[in-house]
């Protein structure tokens, strides 16, 4: 390459300098200052200061001192121009020289911003689509659990149109029977009673298919009222009597009642449970026996049925409790017996389970439900021999009077408050026993009983009220209340309630 | 008093707020325009510690491509190290990791503070808590920052300039 002249040097650097611009510091020595030789310090986002120094610290920071030639390519100080930066060593002395490379920087900026923003975008649709996969996957399993729920549903609507079909082909049948000039008057008779089977078999499985929506759609409820034990171990003793004595079983019903006459339970959802587990019994027991045994005792009730019949494989009893779980017995059903007895005991508040089966032997079902006495036996009305301290809480001064009049009769040493403010938390030692209403004017009894329980953690602790109804019975349990009293209190069932207690407190 | 001169190189993948923090912590001010950001940005701030004052000089590098070879040229005479993740791309979390084992092959190991950024974003986040814990064990200090609205953004800057060399 020819060499070029002085002239052509000249020009060319004009021309260059022109397109870009530059900046030419001397720096001093031992400084972070630079004088400025040639070019604008302003251009490239630098300060002359008032001596004509420039602070160049931000740039000769880490920068080698013996350094020549390009150091930091690519750079940009606040809103300057872009530079590449070198550092020339003349003569002993340090420059800086920076040069404008806007023009090439703006256009890999572009091509950068674009293909950055192309990635981000990228990103964002993957991160989408796995959205969307997991999405898909979440609606594909939830549409096979429909599908099962389905067919378990449809499933059952077959079974149920065959259960309704067999008893109502046969009441059908004997009417038509009944209608014949043919038929003899003890016919008729015999088609009377199957015509009665017929109807109660559907009435039985009406009851079970409407409880069972009652309780999927949380429409059902509980309506505890007074029950007399003996009532209802005399009427079970009746009701499967003829079937016992035509099966040639032998049925037996034993009550346990401690003194107890009568308790608050929602009887009829009480007796469809216990009528159940005998009826089962009875189904598939051929021979020995079949018993109920009626126990109370500190406020729940429990019921063993027992029978001698094939008792239950490992499996079978796995699914005894699930929905439409029947056994494969060929023994006619919806197969929601025993599942819904389960869901009502537990709204009751108790348990309901198989204790023991075994092949060949037989089974055993054992209930256990929270039941409050509401009356005991006359006689059990006298002092307890172990005198307790007790605390009454009611707002009302006439209960107050007489409850305290009630629990001195029965030798106990009772003291009353109208409410949470005057009772004495840190009372030592504690009392035995707290009455509280569950109405105390304003305050609801299940805070004073909450409290309570808190602070005496051993006491006795009895929820009284006139409401009888599920919601105030399960308030008080879940308040840590150990029975419930129903008003008015009948001085038997006080008596039978602090027995408990003092019964509680010797086992402790 | 002399005011020392500290070098602090922010780092992390590109997007993820490195330029938005330097410029929420010097000018106070936030702009939701992404610009790439090519080869380096320089930004000083001045901050009054207990004992001293100190200059920070902000090195902000590019994300895109943060270790190709001007790297070292960039890295020489840093003092600390503020690390970037954004929280709502995981992957920047895992670039941070590499990104500082690639400095420190360079210049050796300095004090670092790990950010996740956009933490006004938090409900799209990505990182979990399990994610942050285990950065836990490799960076000293990690916080939780917005650019947008300045959440520990002078928390982290501050805990750089004050670490003794």
């Amino acid at each position: 390459m020819s060499q070029l002249s002085e002239d052509a040097k000249s020009y060319l650097l004009e021309q260059l300098l022109r397109q870009r611009p530059v900046l030419y510091l001397r720096i001093a020595k031992g400084s972070d200052h630079a004088r400025c030789v040639s070019g604008d310090p302003l251009h490239f986002g630098l300060v002359l200061a008032a001596d004509d120094t420039v602070d160049v610290a931000a740039l000769t920071i880490g920068l080698d001192p013996s350094g020549h030639g390009l150091q930091v390519s690519k750079a940009q100080i606040a809103h300057g121009a872009s530079f590449d930066l070198h550092q020339l060593l003349i003569d002993g002395e340090r420059f800086l020289l920076l040069i404008d490379v806007d023009d090439l920087q703006r256009e890999v900026q572009q091509a950068q911003q674009s293909s950055n923003e192309a990635r981000l975008r990228l990103d964002e649709m993957s991160e989408r689509e796995r959205l969307l996969h997991a999405e898909h996957k979440a609606l594909r399993e939830s549409s096979e659990e429909m599908q099962r729920h389905q067919h378990v549903q449809s499933e059952f609507v077959r079974r149920l149109s065959h259960e309704f079909g067999t008893p109502i082909s046969a009441v059908l049948g004997h009417l038509n029977l009944m209608d014949l000039p043919t038929t003899t008057a003890e016919q008729s008779q015999r088609s009377l009673s199957a015509v009665r089977r017929g109807v109660a078999h559907l009435r039985q499985l009406v009851e079970s298919v409407l409880d069972q929506a009652r309780l999927q759609n949380n429409q059902f409820e509980l309506y505890p009222g007074v029950t007399n034990l003996a009532t209802l171990a005399d009427d079970f003793r009746e009701l499967h009597l003829g079937t016992a004595l035509q099966r040639g079983l032998d049925w037996h019903v034993s009550l346990d009642a401690h003194g107890c006459v009568e308790v608050l339970i929602d009887e009829l959802r009480l007796r469809q449970i216990l009528l159940n587990l005998i009826s089962n019994a009875f189904k598939f027991t051929e021979q020995g026996k079949v018993s109920l045994s009626l126990r109370w005792h500190d406020a729940v009730l429990t019921a063993d049925v027992v029978d001698s019949g094939p008792g239950m494989s490992a499996a079978e009893q796995a699914r005894l409790f699930a929905d439409y779980g029947r056994s494969a017995r060929g023994v006619r059903g919806t197969g929601l017996g025993l599942s819904i007895s389960r869901e009502i005991v537990q709204r009751m508040g108790g348990t309901l389970r198989l204790a023991d089966s075994t092949l060949g032997r037989g089974s055993r079902f054992v209930l256990d439900v929270p039941a409050p006495i509401v009356r005991g036996q006359p006689e059990d009305n006298q002092s307890l021999n172990q005198p307790q301290q007790v605390l009454v809480v009611d707002d009302d001064e006439d209960l107050r009077l007489l409850l305290v009049a009630m629990l001195e009769q029965l030798g106990c040493a009772a003291s009353a408050v109208a409410g949470l403010a005057d009772v004495r938390l840190d009372a030592e030692p504690p009392p035995d026993v707290a009455v509280v209403d569950m109405h105390l004017g304003r305050l609801d009894g299940s805070v004073v009983l909450q409290q309570l329980r808190k602070s005496w953690p051993n006491a006795y602790l009895l929820a009284l009220s006139a409401d009888s109804s599920q919601d105030v019975l399960e308030r008080s349990r879940r308040a840590g209340a150990d029975s419930f009293l129903l008003k008015p209190l009948e001085p038997g069932a006080l008596s039978l309630a602090l027995q408990v207690a003092v019964q509680r407190r010797a086992a402790e | 008093m002399k005011t020392e001169v500290r070098k602090i190189c922010m780092l992390g993948d590109f997007a993820v707020g490195k330029t938005s923090l330097v410029n929420r912590f010097v000018n106070s001010a936030f702009s939701e325009r992404y610009l790439s950001t090519v080869g380096v940005k320089i930004d000083t701030k001045l901050v009054q510690l207990v004992d001293r004052q100190v200059k920070l000089v902000l090195w902000d590098l590019a994300g895109s491509d943060p270790l190709n070879g001007a790297a070292k040229s960039y890295l020489m005479g840093t003092h600390g190290i503020v690390l970037v993740a954004d929280g709502t791309r995981r992957e920047t979390l895992d670039s941070a990791l590499r990104i500082h084992q690639h400095a420190e092959s360079l210049i050796g190991a300095r004090p670092t503070v790990l950010l996740i950024n956009k933490a006004d974003l938090e409900p799209q986040w990505q990182s979990t808590q399990a994610d942050l814990q285990s950065a836990r064990q490799w960076a000293r200090n990690v916080w939780e920052t917005s650019a947008m609205t300045g959440a520990h953004v002078e928390d982290a800057f501050m805990a750089l300039a004050g670490v003794e060399r």
